[in-house]
């Protein structure tokens, strides 16, 4: 016998989508947000936030294009499967994220998935879940990330 | 909303039959699951669509669960709920033509248009 994780037991992110997809707590979120190309930081000091407030307090920043927003996403937007106890992992989808109309200005580097379990919406209330490279130029045209077919996120038995 | 357990046959990969449904989504409520989602539906035969409506078959002797189609996947007008043809350049001349000089209703596209990348459905039953 090995020492293991169990299937149900696996990933931090996994628990937060968990909560989004079954508000609970009350008005918990799922939040995606794009970070700029000038001033990024490296992945080492990026890792270390704990906050979205935390991720953008050094010269990290969010994008500022007009037609730009940061995404909500409710419990009505994701679907939850149990652990894949056939593959030992989790799985976790969300539908493709499209900024419409975004005017030319900051470059996109990076996609920021966050949990945010008041639905405040406030950075400071929010903890970044994973990063993922997404490196456009906005033109004025819509802009989609585009979810892999595997979801945003897999948890596996490390 | 809704959390579903694949049941396999035999608890190996030779197929879904069913699912069992562990979290569901209130009658009344609604669910937008993406594209990928209803193809693995599709694919796994959890999952059938027709007469705008969209069933999940859960394990036998237990009622399906019925949604309705209220959309699908498409570019809509933030301030009329239009569905609009494809493509921003159409979208947007929309907005403009109908809309210039109207803040977007919609905090989360500004543009006064949004792609939904998902199914809207409704469960009935």
């Amino acid at each position: 016998m090995a020492n293991l994780v169990f299937n149900i037991a696996l990933g931090r992110v996994t628990q937060f989508y968990i909560n989004v997809d079954t508000n609970s707590p009350a008005g918990a979120e799922m939040t995606v947000g794009v970070l700029a190309t000038t001033g990024i930081e490296t992945d080492a000091v990026l890792r270390d936030t704990d906050t979205w407030s935390a991720l953008v307090a050094g010269t990290t920043n969010f994008v500022t294009n007009a037609g730009y927003a940061i995404k909500v996403l409710a419990g009505a937007d994701l679907t939850a499967f149990t652990p894949d106890d056939v593959n030992d992992r989790v799985d976790l989808d969300i539908p493709d994220q499209t900024w419409t109309g975004v005017a030319a200005g900051d470059g996109w580097n990076d996609v920021v998935t966050g949990y945010d379990p008041v639905g405040s919406q406030t950075l400071t209330d929010i903890i970044p879940m994973s990063i993922h490279d997404f490196v456009v130029t906005p033109d004025g045209s819509d802009i989609t990330a585009q979810i892999a077919a595997a979801g945003f996120y897999r948890a596996t038995p490390v | 909303m809704p959390t579903f357990k694949r049941i396999f046959d035999n608890g190996v990969d030779a197929g879904v039959t069913h699912l069992e449904v562990v979290e569901e989504t209130p009658v009344g409520e609604e669910w937008h699951p993406s594209p990928r989602v209803i193809e693995k539906g599709f694919a796994e035969g959890w999952l059938a669509m027709g007469n705008g409506q969209a069933v999940i078959k859960t394990a036998d002797g237990e009622d399906d669960h019925v949604y309705d189609i209220l959309d699908t996947p498409g570019v809509f007008c933030s301030h009329c709920g239009l569905k609009l043809g494809g493509g921003n350049e159409i979208a947007q001349e929309h907005v403009a033509t109908n809309h210039d000089g109207e803040d977007s209703p919609d905090e989360q596209n500004p543009a006064g248009y949004r792609q939904d990348n998902f199914f809207r459905l409704e469960r009935v039953s």
